[in-house]
């Protein structure tokens, strides 16, 4: 039994498991996997690994494939083939120790997911209200707008997160808005 | 006016025992901070400039020699600079 540490790129599996959060995979396990566990796999057309949850086993042909969700994402993806499998998520790292993701996390968020992503949907409609009513307090200057130099990126910082990016390249510039500060000229 | 420097809020903090990880979702880059590293790299939030961090380095750390507590500092800030990791705040 072979396992390593792999971290979290992308926002498919939040809230489970978000950017930057280090998981520990064991390799070899294909046959152990239940609806709930979080495999990663890579498939012959993608390029990188997925981490996603197995919503379902199936059988077409006989041969046992999986039917993989992000958390996040409101489709499952194309059937995953045995073969394309890296490993299975068996518990995050923390402080250099494995630590197991438990099997009720699993079957939660198995259940639960979809309900957090129409929460989420709710979320961001009511930011937008949010925005439409802070937008006054933007142009007062009354809500403080950051602008940090990383090298050839500016980007500008509200609250702590990043709202806007702008980078020169040798082909242009390339600009970033994020969708709810679309309206706001201060960020741009 | 010398320029603040700030941690690159892009990325990823996470600390640990005794060190921390830095994480670029941008790129997949990945480097680990030892304690030292890490407390300065918190204290990269625009609101201390580098005397001010310096100060508190050899406070911590019961260090007398400021000229090199200055020289180590500033090359574990170049290090940072050039893998994109902080940046100034304009």
């Amino acid at each position: 039994m072979t396992a390593f540490e792999l971290i979290v790129k992308g926002r498919s599996m939040i809230p489970a498991f978000c950017e930057g959060d280090i998981l520990v995979v064991e390799q070899d396990c294909a046959d152990r996997i239940k609806v709930g566990n979080v495999v990663v796999y890579q498939s012959p057309e993608a390029e990188g690994w997925v981490v996603h949850r197995v919503t379902g086993i199936e059988y077409p042909n006989g041969a046992m494939c999986l039917v993989t969700q992000g958390d996040n994402r409101a489709i499952a993806d194309e059937m995953v083939h045995p073969d394309w499998l890296v490993g299975v998520v068996v518990g995050r790292s923390r402080d250099n120790r494995c630590v197991p993701v438990p099997r009720w996390q699993e079957r939660f968020w198995l259940h639960f997911a979809g309900w957090f992503r129409r929460v989420r949907r709710i979320r961001l409609r009511l930011l937008r209200i949010v925005m439409f009513l802070l937008a006054p307090l933007f142009s007062a200057r009354l809500i403080p707008v950051k602008r940090v130099r990383i090298g050839d990126r500016q980007l500008t910082v509200v609250f702590g997160r990043v709202v806007a990016t702008r980078e020169e390249t040798p082909q242009g510039t390339i600009e970033w808005v994020h969708p709810l500060f679309r309206r706001i000229k201060r960020v741009k | 006016m010398e320029k603040m420097l700030i941690a690159n809020p892009e990325i990823v903090f996470r600390e640990e025992i005794d060190e921390a990880i830095l994480f670029d979702p941008r790129t997949g880059a990945v480097k680990i901070l030892n304690e030292t590293g890490a407390f300065i790299y918190q204290m990269l939030d625009g609101k201390h400039d580098l005397n001010a961090i310096v100060e508190l380095l050899m406070e911590r750390y019961d260090i007398v020699d400021r000229e090199q507590a200055q020289k180590d500092l500033d090359e574990f800030l170049q290090g940072l600079r050039d893998a994109d990791l902080v940046g100034e705040l304009e």
